[in-house]
């Protein structure tokens, strides 16, 4: 089970408008992405950590370590661009190599921050939206936006292979857990690979099933949401 | 009302999964399918229910055989329907209510109908507290509940069962038996199981399947005294025809019956 998927359920605004969420949450966006200021993205994601976690309810530690997952790739993309190479010492701080100084510069160091606090801003709100908002009340909000029907479709079909996959890969690995699979390196090489293989197989077996499961509930192309 | 008339199901690979199989669910209102594990009996209800198209024979709804175009086939699903075995696999919607929903937003169903069927279709199944849930929330026997309220909803024509007890607590076991009892009065039911209890007690009629074969049919009390058949398909016989046989008791249909009768 996922745990965003839990709290979108079980949430203290589980219930409340869709649309107005999504407003609060296209408007939050468009004024990260528009409007070029590191406090505003700061207030920003403030205002949504605090709705999600205080209004909503989500526990503040688990809020942190979900979106603890996409700030390592941040901080990984950040360091890109705040650490860059050149002949000449142009930079702050910096460490020579050879012919080359390898460093940060004042305008590296504030074009990251601001990246930083953006992505952050943008984070904190698509959060608020993903973990406050079940996945049919964004669908009726996708169709009251005339999003095509295939697209829908594709979000729904992907939100629940996420779990199929996701439920498939912990059970083989607790099957492989169990029987010493990962007690040195080695073994965890061979069993990681023994898990993309039989994960494969296993998911397509339970797409068949699925698909078996849409065709008895007269599934028609098109995830209705009763509006 | 259905009838399967000599079908044989291949695999992919060539092998046989169904061998000349006939089935006539007139014979009985809570008709049992048994047999071991790999006999056949999930692949045959596939067939009844034209997910898998069987390489000869026929399977006649009200005498006609059925179509296999998308058409047909879903009107054909809203009289027939099932349950499967995995509650988890049967879920497609992580909130009970949009999960029950499903089939009927499918059909167009107005929403208010649907409610008052959602909410009829778990009072049915005693789930009417977990409406509001999420279905991860749930216990395996409160989503097995769910999964038979979801069949339900469609008042179908005819119910297939697939293992409805298997990995259920003898509570919830007796409860699948009176919700199956109660279902009986109103639409055909099929189940499948190697439980031989359960099914000796809830069927009227029953099928002995063993690799792909019918080898046996008849009313619950005839088909168990057949011993040579029931060890051939690796089952075994109910403890009430067991007692019958070694204790010199009549034999009851279920356990009240033997207790109300014991002086």
């Amino acid at each position: 089970m996922l745990i965003i998927d839990k709290y979108a359920y079980s949430n203290r605004l589980a219930d409340s408008d869709p649309f107005l969420k999504f407003i609060v949450v296209v408007i939050a966006l468009a004024i990260t992405t528009t409007i070029r200021s590191i406090y505003i993205n700061i207030m920003i994601f403030a205002m949504m950590s605090f709705m999600t976690t205080k209004v909503a309810g989500i526990p503040l530690d688990k809020y942190f370590r979900i979106l603890s997952i996409p700030m390592g790739f941040l901080l990984i993309s950040t360091i890109t661009i705040l650490v860059s190479v050149s002949k000449i010492d142009i930079f702050v701080y910096s460490i020579n190599m050879f012919d080359y100084y390898i460093g940060i510069t004042i305008s590296s160091m504030e074009e990251s921050i601001y990246i930083v606090t953006r992505v952050v801003a943008s984070m904190g709100a698509a959060f608020f939206l993903g973990l406050t908002t079940p996945l049919n009340n964004l669908v009726k909000v996708f169709r009251k936006l005339h999003l095509p029907k295939s697209i829908i479709e594709l979000i729904v079909l992907i939100y629940r292979s996420i779990f199929i996959f996701l439920e498939e890969a912990q059970e083989i690995h607790t099957g492989q857990e169990l029987k010493f699979g990962y007690s040195n390196f080695k073994n965890s090489l061979r069993s990681t690979g023994l898990l993309l293989r039989s994960l494969f197989l296993r998911v397509l077996l339970r797409y068949k099933e699925m698909v078996i499961i849409l065709e008895c509930k007269l599934y028609d192309g098109e995830f209705k949401t009763g509006d | 009302m259905i009838k399967v008339e000599s079908i044989d199901y291949k695999y992919e690979d060539g092998t046989l999964a169904l061998k000349n199989v006939s089935i006539d669910l007139d014979k009985g209102k809570v008709i049992g399918l048994i047999g071991g594990n790999g006999s056949g009996k999930s692949t045959l209800f596939l067939n009844i229910l034209g997910i898998l198209k069987p390489s000869k024979g026929k399977i006649k709804y009200n005498n006609e055989p059925i179509k296999y175009d998308k058409k047909s086939l879903r009107d054909y699903r809203q009289k027939v329907t099932m349950v499967f075995q995995d509650p988890d696999k049967q879920l497609f919607y992580s909130k009970v209510y949009d999960d029950m929903a499903f089939p009927l937003r499918n059909l167009d169903i107005a929403e208010d109908e649907i409610k008052e069927k959602v909410n009829a279709s778990l009072a049915e199944v005693k789930a009417l507290d977990l409406i509001e849930k999420p279905t991860h929330f749930l216990s395996y026997g409160q989503k097995k509940r769910i999964s038979i309220g979801g069949a339900l909803i469609m008042d179908s024509k005819v119910l297939l069962l697939d293992e409805p007890t298997s990995g259920l607590d003898p509570a919830m076991s007796k409860e699948v038996k009176s919700i199956i009892k109660n279902l009986s009065q109103e639409k055909r039911i099929v189940v499948s199981s190697h439980d031989m209890d359960f099914i000796y007690e809830a069927c009227d009629y029953i099928y002995i399947i063993s690799k792909g074969e019918i080898l046996g049919e008849g009313v619950a009390e005839d088909v168990f005294l057949d011993k040579d058949i029931l060890e051939k398909s690796g089952l075994e016989k109910p403890w009430l025809v067991k007692i019958h046989e070694n204790l010199n008791l009549p034999l009851y249909k279920s356990e009240s019956e033997l207790l109300e009768n014991r002086d």
